[in-house]
C-alpha cells in the first residue's frame, strides 16, 4: 500500500511535463529509501530470505515450465530449419544415403538376429542357475533443447519429460557412449547431467576387467576434448599410452547397464594415499555437441504387468 | 500505458537477448567455450529506466534463468540485485552516452557476478589450478564479447523503446 503511489508518481514522470520538486521532496520524506538503492536491496534480501522452502520451490518450477515452451518452440524450428536445409539436397544424394541406410539395416538385423540368440541364452542360464535376472529398459529418444556447458556445471536440457515417463536418475546415452544422467524432470522437458560434469559421478570398469572403478566427472578446459578421472584402480592393472582402454560402466551402480562406452584412458598414475591408481579419462568430443539423446527407462514388475 | 509499454518492450527485449546467448553459447559449447553476458540484462534497466520497473524487469529475468541452473534458486536473483543497485548507486557517475562508461559498467557488473557464482561453485575445487584457468579464460573471453557488443546491444534497445513511442527524456529522472 506504502509503495503504491510511488509506483504511480515515479512512473508518471516518464509522461508528465517539468518535475515537481516539491512533490518530490514530499514522496522523499514519506519514503526515506529513494536514492538510497543500497538500503532498498538489503530490504529485498531480507525479504527474499524470509519466503518459505516451499514458495521458492513453487517459483523455480513456475519459471522453469514458464519458459520450457519457448525452448521446446525454437528446437522445433531448428529442426523444421534442418528439414528444408535437407530437401535443398540433390535426389542422388538422397540415394546414396539411402543406400548406405539399407546397408546399416542389413548388418543391424543379423545382430539383432544375434542379441536375441544371446538374450535367451542368458534368460536358460538364470532359470538353470536361478540367478535373479538382469534389469530391462525401454528407450525414450529425445531432442536436446539446449546445452549448458560452462567451467561450473555441464547440464542439457531434452524434450520428453514426465509426458514420456522419464524418470530422475535414469541413464542417458547415444551412439558414441555415455552421455549422462537425469537431473530434473518437469512435465515436458528434463536436465540431464553431463558425464563431464565435475559433480557427476558412477560406478566404472576397464573393458575385460569387472573389478569396479570409480568414475568422476572433472573441470573442462576450452578448445580441448571433454575428459573425467577415474579412481580406486588396482595397482596390478597396465594401461599402453599407444593403445588407449575402454572404460565401461557397469551395472553395479544400478543406474547403467554393462558394456557402454564412458571413455578411453591412456595412462594410469598412483593415487596420493599410494594404494591405488587413479587415471584421466579421454571422453568423446561428441558429447559437446549432441543434438539427440537415448533415456533408458527401467522396466519395473509394474511396467510389465501393464503390458501383459 | 506509457510506462507500461516500457516495461513491457524492455523486458521482453532483454529475454530476447537472454535466448540469443543461450543460442550462442549451444553453438560454442562445441569449442567447450561459455560465455557469460548477465550484465546486459542489467544495463538498460539500471541505466534508462526508473528504479522500480527496471528492478522488477531484473528480478523477473533473474529468476528466469535461476530456474534453470543447478544453483540455489535465488542466487542469481541476489547477484543481480548487486549488480542492479551497484548501477543505480553510481548512476549520476557514468554518462550513459559515452560508449567506454557503458564498456566499464557492463565489463564491471559481469565480472563481479562470474567472480561470486565461481566462489560459490569452487566448494571443491578452490585448490584446482584448472578451474581457476578455465573461469580466468571465461572470464576474459565473456569481456570482450561484452566490451564489443554492450554500446549496441543498448542502442537496439533503446531504439525500440523509441520506436515504441516511448518519450526517453526524463529517464530515471527521481533517482
Amino acid at each position: 500500500m506504502v509503495l503504491a503511489p510511488f509506483f504511480r508518481t515515479s512512473a508518471g514522470c516518464l509522461k508528465t511535463g517539468p518535475v515537481n520538486l516539491k512533490q518530490t521532496s514530499l514522496l522523499a520524506k514519506k519514503l526515506p529509501f529513494i536514492g538510497k538503492p543500497l538500503i532498498v536491496l538489503l530490504f529485498a534480501l531480507f525479504l527474499w530470505w524470509l519466503v518459505p522452502t516451499v514458495v521458492k520451490s513453487f517459483l523455480r518450477i513456475s519459471f522453469f515450465e514458464f519458459q520450457a515452451p519457448a525452448w521446446t518452440a525454437i528446437s522445433y524450428l531448428t529442426s523444421f530449419q534442418d528439414f528444408w536445409s535437407l530437401r535443398s539436397r540433390s535426389k542422388i544424394e538422397l540415394i546414396k544415403a539411402g543406400q548406405d541406410l539399407a546397408r546399416l539395416n542389413a548388418a543391424y538385423e543379423l545382430r539383432n538376429q544375434q542379441y536375441e540368440a544371446l538374450e535367451t541364452e542368458i534368460s536358460r542360464l538364470e532359470k538353470l542357475l536361478q540367478l535373479p535376472s538382469l534389469p530391462e529398459y525401454r528407450f525414450e529418444v529425445a531432442r536436446v533443447l539446449r546445452r549448458d556447458l560452462n567451467s561450473w556445471w555441464q547440464q542439457i536440457l531434452i524434450r520428453k519429460g514426465k509426458n514420456y515417463g522419464l524418470i530422475e536418475g535414469a541413464a542417458v546415452v547415444y551412439s558414441g557412449g555415455v552421455v549422462g544422467r537425469i537431473k530434473e524432470v518437469r512435465q515436458f522437458t528434463s536436465v540431464v547431467e553431463l558425464a563431464s560434469s565435475p559433480t557427476f559421478r558412477i560406478a566404472a570398469q576397464f573393458d575385460g576387467d569387472n573389478r569396479p572403478v570409480t568414475y568422476y566427472g572433472s573441470v573442462n578446459r576450452i578448445l580441448t576434448i571433454p575428459h573425467g578421472y577415474i579412481k580406486d584402480v588396482q595397482p596390478d592393472v597396465s594401461v599402453d599410452a599407444s593403445i588407449p582402454r575402454r572404460i565401461v560402466t557397469t551395472r553395479l551402480g544400478r543406474i547403467f547397464p554393462d558394456g557402454l562406452t564412458i571413455g578411453h584412458i591412456r595412462n594410469l598414475g598412483p593415487s596420493s594415499d599410494g594404494l591405488f591408481q587413479v587415471g584421466q579419462v579421454e571422453l568423446n568430443k561428441e558429447l559437446l555437441s549432441l543434438n539427440e539423446v537415448t533415456v533408458f527407462i527401467p522396466i519395473t514388475g509394474e511396467d510389465v504387468l501393464d503390458n501383459e | 500505458m506509457n510506462e507500461k509499454r516500457q516495461i513491457l518492450i524492455v523486458f521482453f527485449t532483454t529475454l530476447v537477448i537472454y535466448i540469443i546467448v543461450v543460442l550462442l553459447n549451444n553453438i560454442l559449447s562445441i569449442y567447450s567455450i561459455h560465455l557469460s553476458l548477465d550484465s546486459l540484462y542489467l544495463l538498460f534497466p539500471g541505466l534508462y529506466m526508473l528504479f522500480w520497473p527496471g528492478y522488477l524487469i531484473v528480478a523477473i529475468i533473474a529468476l528466469t534463468i535461476d530456474a534453470l541452473i543447478p544453483l540455489p534458486f535465488g542466487t542469481l536473483f541476489i547477484i543481480y540485485s548487486l549488480g542492479y543497485f551497484l548501477i543505480r548507486q553510481f548512476n549520476t557517475r557514468f554518462r550513459k552516452e559515452n560508449k567506454s562508461h557503458v564498456m566499464f559498467i557492463a565489463f564491471i557488473i559481469n565480472s563481479f557476478s562470474m567472480l561470486i557464482i565461481a566462489l560459490i561453485m569452487s566448494r571443491s575445487f578452490f585448490s584446482n589450478g584448472n578451474y581457476w584457468l578455465r573461469f580466468l579464460t571465461d572470464l576474459f573471453l565473456s569481456g570482450l564479447v561484452l566490451i564489443l557488443i554492450a554500446p549496441l546491444i543498448l542502442k537496439l534497445q533503446r531504439l525500440f523503446v523509441l520506436l515504441s513511442g516511448v518519450k526517453m527524456t526524463r529517464e530515471a529522472i527521481n533517482d
